[in-house]
């Protein structure tokens, strides 16, 4: 009975192996791996960063086992790596990242699959050596010129030279000094196959150059910078000292010495004497010396209305030159950074008695508005603060003392002193209505340069008696009425600073809420003809 | 509850039909050679059938022996690459030009997106073109987030098989193919909107 179970089974196996569809293939038909490097042979620049990888595809019909890598060099071969894991057995992209140096030739890989059999193929490695960058060479260690022993300029001769197995992509020669660098030369050489530069010139050397920079590039993009130091030793211009006065200011047709000393290691020149004023400069004196070290120069200058500065050019043997310029109030009353307080200075404070809110051009000062009151004809304009400016509007405006423009505001409470017997100042009879002119470049002159006869000659209308938001550094053309004390006249004044203090400086009897812009306080500087 | 009840009592549904569901398996190889195949699809690249034949590698794309993967750039893209090189027509090109095209959009090996046989990770693999020039890698992209571009939207690029992936081959220009793993009996053919080519860096004049 067993015994007929056991055939049973047997051809109940047999049968089922029978059934079977098989496909039984022989692995070692299968192809041994095969090594297909992607570029056939690598020449590695070694001045280069980007040389190719090694790359390689290696197929194996079986399967890969593993992977062998070795550098080949002078000496034999050294073992890089091994890689046994594999994403498709079958193929593997090779992509070694290896640092390439003069002794490799060649690099060898060894596939060896599941069946044991290998394939070794070597990749054939060749190399551009490594080179130097380029060469800079200077004919003389240092440029050493010495004005006190009249050395003479040297010639200086540059020498470049790349590496011999590229040539010079870009030359340029800086010169440094103690006001920065100029570019004295730049030379391309793109398309061309120059391995030396050579220059040679006497380039004029001057008191402050410090040194020669001259860079080189070669095709491989390596640089060079070397510096030639330049030690020059100057003798320094004329100096000028004891000045007699640092500003004119005279009457005109005035004559008044002006005078200061002069030294010069190499002896003076001479001397000239320029009368300067907004049209431009005009000589009116020169002095030649033949052979004079120091100097107590004087002269004596009678001032026209047509001089707003004298400039002094002092030469000595050398073609050095010092230049001395003296600004120059002919004709003109004149303050300079003089101080008007916004309207809380109406009154005066005791604490401050300098600043006031009211200019008088007859006094060329600022009164109160007591004194204003007494003399209504002295009081020709007044700063105004107006404390809701916002944005660009710094809140200061210009307003004539008799300014219509905006007339309500000489009828705020400040301008009044009914304690005192003075009444609400919109109130007062003959105001002043004095009218200015911003200056522009369109006028031809500006504070500084403007002269008498510029202001009695100027044409275009004058006829603001308030300006709004007046701007710091700006001038202004003032116009006083023909009522004022000091007649109708053009002045020019410019707001040097403006100052708003953080809390009001004095107790005062103004009323609540007084707003500390009202306590400005504005610095001009104003000519205003005698 | 008593609303549903109504609502449901006032028309009987009738019961879903059944029906029988015939499996069909997607046929994955197409059982002809590349060559047979471009010609097949002639509506579409009869520029690179010409090219083909103009460049005498015919014999690549009708062999039965060895495994190869083709790129295919469709007609629009060839007749731009000829127009770009002064030519009306691909046989007005020079024959070593257009050799050079066709040498790279040859793989050796058989890459699909199937059994793992194209890499995951952009990878280098052996054109027909030697040197530097034939320089090319290629992987099948995984990811499963779409790629939106301006013209389509999101574009479900899964599968592709993307050349020279930006970066990963100096400054070559990425291409995605438009259909792929195409299996044929010498290998698998990747389609594509325009041609690729070796760039190693911005300044680098292209082989062809």
């Amino acid at each position: 009975m067993n015994t007929t179970k056991y055939y049973f089974s047997f051809f109940v196996f047999l049968f089922v192996i029978i059934s079977c569809k098989t496909e039984i293939i022989d692995e070692k038909d299968l192809k041994e791996p095969v090594i297909e490097f992607i570029i056939d042979s690598l020449e590695v620049d070694l001045n280069k960063a980007d040389n190719h990888p090694v790359l390689a595809v290696v197929f194996s019909e079986v399967g890969l086992k593993q992977i062998d890598m070795y550098f080949v060099n002078k000496q034999g071969e050294e073992f890089y790596k091994t890689i046994t894991k594999f994403f498709d057995k079958r193929k593997f992209s090779l992509r070694e990242v290896i640092s390439y140096d003069e002794s490799v030739t060649g690099f060898k890989i060894v596939a060896t699959d599941e069946l044991g059999r290998s394939l070794t193929k070597t990749l054939d490695i060749s190399s551009i050596p490594y080179q130097m960058p380029p060469t800079i060479t200077f004919n003389i260690p240092e440029v050493k010129i010495d004005e006190r022993k009249d050395d003479p300029i040297p010639e200086t001769q540059i020498t470049v030279k790349s590496s011999s197995s590229t040539f010079l992509d870009q030359v340029t020669v800086y010169l440094f000094s103690s006001s920065g660098s100029t570019l004295l030369l730049s030379e391309n050489f793109e398309g061309l196959n120059d391995s030396i530069f050579q220059f040679s010139d006497t380039i004029p050397y001057k008191d402050g150059d410090r040194s020669l920079q001259v860079t080189a590039i070669d095709r491989y993009n390596k640089k060079t910078i070397n510096s030639l130091p330049i030690k020059y030793s100057a003798i320094p211009p004329p100096a000028i000292s004891n000045i007699s006065s640092d500003v004119v200011i005279a009457d005109v047709d005035e004559n008044k010495e002006i005078s200061f000393s002069i030294s010069s290691e190499t002896g003076i020149k001479e001397i000239v004497v320029l009368k300067c004023n907004s049209k431009g400069e005009t000589q009116i004196e020169k002095f030649e010396y033949p052979d004079v070290k120091q100097l107590n120069f004087n002269t004596n200058i009678t001032f026209d209305d047509q001089i707003s500065s004298l400039k002094f050019l002092v030469s000595d043997k050398k073609g050095r030159s010092s230049e001395l310029v003296i600004p120059t109030i002919i004709g003109f009353d004149y303050i300079e950074n003089y101080t008007i307080g916004g309207q809380y200075y109406i009154r005066g404070f005791e604490q401050e008695p300098e600043t006031r809110n009211i200019f008088s051009f007859k006094r060329m000062q600022t009164i109160t508005m007591k004194e204003a009151y007494e003399t209504i004809a002295d009081a020709d304009f007044h700063i105004y603060m107006y404390y809701g400016a916002s944005g660009t509007d710094n809140g200061i405006r210009l307003n004539a003392w008799g300014q219509t423009t905006s007339p309500t505001q000489l009828g705020e409470v400040e301008f009044s002193d009914l304690l005192n017997g003075i009444p609400v100042a919109n109130t007062w009879p003959n105001r002043n209505r004095t009218f200015f002119l911003q200056v522009t470049s369109a006028h031809g002159f500006n504070f500084d340069n403007a002269t008498l006869k510029d202001l009695r000659d100027f044409v275009p209308t004058i006829n603001k008696d308030r300006l709004t938001s007046v701007p710091l550094g700006e001038s202004y053309l003032v116009k006083t009425a023909a009522s004022s004390s000091v007649g109708s006249k053009i002045g020019i004044m410019k707001i040097e600073s403006i100052e708003i203090p953080e809390t009001v400086p004095y107790p005062h009897n103004f009323g609540s809420n007084y707003s500390v812009k009202k306590c400005a306080r504005v610095k001009v500087s104003i000519k205003f003809p005698k | 509850m008593i609303a549903l009840l109504l609502m449901s009592s006032c028309e009987e549904l009738p019961l879903q039909k059944n029906y029988s569901y015939d499996g069909e398996q997607i046929e994955l190889e197409t059982g002809i050679t590349a060559y047979e195949w471009i010609k097949k699809r002639s509506d579409k690249f009869s520029w690179m059938l010409e090219a083909i034949d103009y460049a005498e590698m015919s014999s690549y794309y009708m062999q039965d022996s060895v495994k190869y993967t083709f790129l295919v750039i469709d007609d629009v893209a060839l007749e731009r690459w000829a127009n770009n090189n002064g030519a009306l027509e691909i046989t007005d090109l020079d024959k070593e030009k257009v050799k050079s095209l066709i040498k790279y959009h040859i793989i050796k090996g058989q890459y699909s997106a199937y059994d793992k046989q194209c890499p995951i990770e952009p990878s280098f693999v052996k054109t027909l073109l030697a040197g530097e020039d034939g320089l090319l890698t290629m992987h099948c992209v995984k990811s499963s987030f779409p790629i939106y571009n301006a013209a389509d939207g999101p574009v479900i690029t899964s599968g592709n098989i993307m050349i020279n992936a930006t970066y990963a081959n100096g400054s070559s220009p990425q291409r995605s193919s438009v259909t792929s793993n195409i299996i044929t009996t010498n290998g698998v053919i990747h389609t594509f909107s325009d041609y690729c080519f070796y760039k190693r860096d911005v300044n680098y004049i292209p082989l062809f």
